[in-house]
């Protein structure tokens, strides 16, 4: 019976997405709504990235960590300063920013590890941290004497391809691909891999997880390294579009977080869908109402989330 | 011993008392300044941590705050109404929407609110951006007239200036004290550890929370129109979420669980940055330093150090609504002692 239900909800959801989808195309012309069709995915894939890590670290070490958006400014500080600023390859640039993130997110696990799962004091500890990033981002750059103004990263990949009359810069099909390749994997190894089971294990019942002898100290350290690997890659990708400054990591946070509580705080596939949503919002919204009002949007669309449907897409509703 | 704690303590708070009375008398515009900044940021903390009560946890208070602001500057700055009276309708701006808002964001809790907060805080910037005919948007607008009394304009004294920020200050925080220890006060310790208990027991938990949030946001506009009418210009980035993390930054140095904490932590931290001015370039890092080392150290903050030197044992017993302790202490489905002692209290007194 709830099956039945639970399936027409869906389907319905479906066709108000395509006849969304058919008005917007009618509305803004084929050519347009095209265009703005691949900026969603390509927004969306790459706010999935970020969400993908929030989400994981909220599911599994039950702290909400709103410094994740630091880890995704100072990895693309990385790939600035590799790629932009000395000129050395984009690729390393990448890998460099990665380990960053890497050791930066360690380190921030470590020093929320003493707060247990306590939510409140994670987030004001998470601010904590955004101060100490922000801040330490500023004084690396005024050792270096970089400036704290916003700069431009040149893209690397170039040139467009012609799709059936609509020009599609290849920048866009390989950040698609990228991130596809990125969320894909990460799946597949919460799903196929021993270590992956484990870290679902963890996320479902850690003391029980613990008894079958996961080291659940270690999944954590784990879960927080592919969060910053995750939000390291999305920097990689987006930063040759938006440019860098030290304040980037605030905005995608915002974003980010969305997301997670649209697709359901700790569950991976519903911040997947989640992400898309929030990316094609963003993208129709700066396309038909200007990038001014984005802003407002993704505020009333979280609004509406949370009165609506305050579980997300496919979560339960965390209870304090 | 408990009536000689309670002489030191009085002691303290009048030598407080007195210090903050003298110091206007100063004659050095950037302490003023500094002293008037001071008071706007304990109003705003002291309206922080009435929201905490309601354990949520606001990062967007500085919304209202722009509210007082825009609001008062702009009837000063477009209409050239008086800034007494803007005081008052950038206050009641402020409260309003403040009435409007928490109506939405307040049937959330948790993690959903602070998030919705951070998002109302933008939302209000975005809004002033986007007005730019009437806001100046970004670049916002200068020039605004300052207070006047009786032929006295309180920018030239900027010692009456101060003493009107302190005036303001009492008031707000006279009557969030007063809300705090009155009955209200003590429906919103129950309803932040217990919300089912708070609602068995036939409280409007809504009306409660809505009546916290507003007062809170009432006196955040109050600020806001200090401000504006003292540095005598208004731009959205004075009022942006790094403002409202600020105050939260104020907020947890200095504890959350006593009515004296807003002061301690805003008279701590401005002391500090004002003791090493040359070193300002530096204050991200070590603002970062001390919350990160105050929230593993410290969880109930700096209002908490007495109780610590006094107990050995480390972790003060006690802690208040909204405090970092007791979110940790105080699980999901089982009340805390204090819990069913406050239950009791309400429920003997009806």
């Amino acid at each position: 019976m709830t099956a039945g239900v639970d399936w027409v909800r869906r389907s319905s959801y479906i066709v108000v997405g395509v006849i969304a989808c058919a008005a917007l195309a009618a509305y803004m012309g084929p050519v347009v709504f095209s265009q703005a069709l691949l900026n969603s995915l390509v927004l969306g894939l790459t706010l999935t990235l970020v969400a993908l890590g929030l989400s994981l670290v909220f599911g599994i070490l039950g702290i909400l960590n709103l410094a994740h958006g630091q880890v995704y400014a100072v990895a693309g500080y990385v790939v600035w300063w590799l790629y932009a600023k000395e000129g050395i390859s984009y690729w390393l640039a990448i890998v460099a920013a990665g380990a960053v993130a890497i050791i930066l997110s360690m380190g921030m696990e470590r020093v929320m590890r003493p707060l247990g799962t306590n939510l409140m004091a994670s987030m004001v500890m998470g601010l904590g941290l955004i101060y100490l990033i922000l801040g330490g981002l500023q004084e690396v750059l005024d050792v270096f004497k970089a400036g704290f103004g916003a700069m431009n990263v040149p893209s690397y990949f170039t040139g467009m391809i012609d799709v059936a009359g609509v020009k599609i810069a290849v920048e866009r099909v390989a950040m698609l691909v990228v991130s596809i390749a990125l969320i894909t994997g990460t799946i597949a190894f919460l799903r196929l891999t021993k270590t992956g089971r484990a870290t679902r294990a963890v996320a479902l019942d850690e003391e029980a997880a613990a008894l079958y002898g996961v080291s659940v100290p270690r999944i954590r350290v784990l879960t927080m390294a592919i969060g910053g690997v995750l939000a390291a890659a999305a920097a990689g990708l987006l930063v040759p579009m938006f440019g860098v400054e030290p304040t980037m990591g605030l905005p995608i946070l915002f974003t980010a977080f969305i997301a997670v509580i649209l697709g359901g705080m700790g569950s991976v596939g519903g911040v997947v869908v989640a992400g898309l949503i929030i990316g094609s919002i963003q993208s129709f919204a700066a396309t038909i109402l200007g990038s001014s009002t984005v802003g407002i949007v993704l505020f009333l669309t979280l609004c509406a989330i949370l009165l609506i449907r305050p579980q997300g897409i496919a979560g339960q509703l965390i209870r304090e | 011993m408990t009536t000689q704690r309670r002489w030191v303590k009085l002691a303290a708070l009048s030598l407080v008392g007195i210090l903050l009375l003298l110091f206007p008398l100063v004659d050095n515009p950037v302490y003023l300044s500094t002293y008037i900044v001071m008071m706007q940021g304990v109003i705003m903390v002291q309206g922080l941590r009435l929201i905490m009560m309601t354990g949520r946890f606001s990062m967007g208070h500085a919304a209202f705050m722009a509210t007082g602001a825009y609001v008062s500057g702009l009837l000063a700055f477009r209409l050239g109404i008086s800034p007494w009276l803007g005081l008052v309708a950038g206050s009641v701006a402020a409260g309003f929407l403040g009435l409007i808002l928490g109506s939405i964001v307040l049937r959330v809790s948790g993690v959903y609110f602070s998030i919705l907060t951070l998002g109302m805080g933008e939302l209000v910037t975005q809004i002033v951006m986007w007005a730019r005919p009437v806001t100046g948007g970004a670049s916002g607008f200068g020039k605004v007239a300052s207070f006047s009394l009786a032929g006295f304009d309180f920018w030239e004294y900027r010692s009456l200036y101060a003493y009107l920020a302190l005036a303001v200050t009492v008031i707000a925080v006279g009557v969030m004290y007063r809300l705090e220890r009155s009955r209200v006060g003590l429906t919103l310790r129950v309803m932040s550890e217990h919300n089912d208990l708070a609602e068995h027991i036939g409280i409007n938990v809504m009306k409660y929370r809505m009546l916290g949030f507003t007062v809170a946001c009432f006196f955040a506009g109050a600020a806001g129109s200090l401000f504006v009418h003292s540095v005598r210009y208004a731009r959205p980035e004075d009022f942006d979420s790094m403002k409202s993390f600020e105050m939260i930054i104020y907020a947890i140095v200095g504890g959350v669980a006593s009515p004296i904490g807003p002061l301690l932590g805003v008279g701590f931290l401005t002391l500090m940055s004002e003791a090493f001015r040359s070193a300002a370039q530096h204050f991200l890092v070590i603002y970062g330093a001390i919350l990160v080392l105050v929230t593993l150290l410290l969880p109930n903050g700096l209002a908490s150090l007495p109780q610590k030197f006094r107990r050995s044992s480390g972790r003060g017993a006690i802690g208040a609504p909204g405090s970092l302790e007791i979110q940790a202490r105080v699980s999901p489905d089982g009340g805390g002692p204090i819990v069913e002692q406050v239950a009791n209290k309400i429920a003997g007194g009806r």
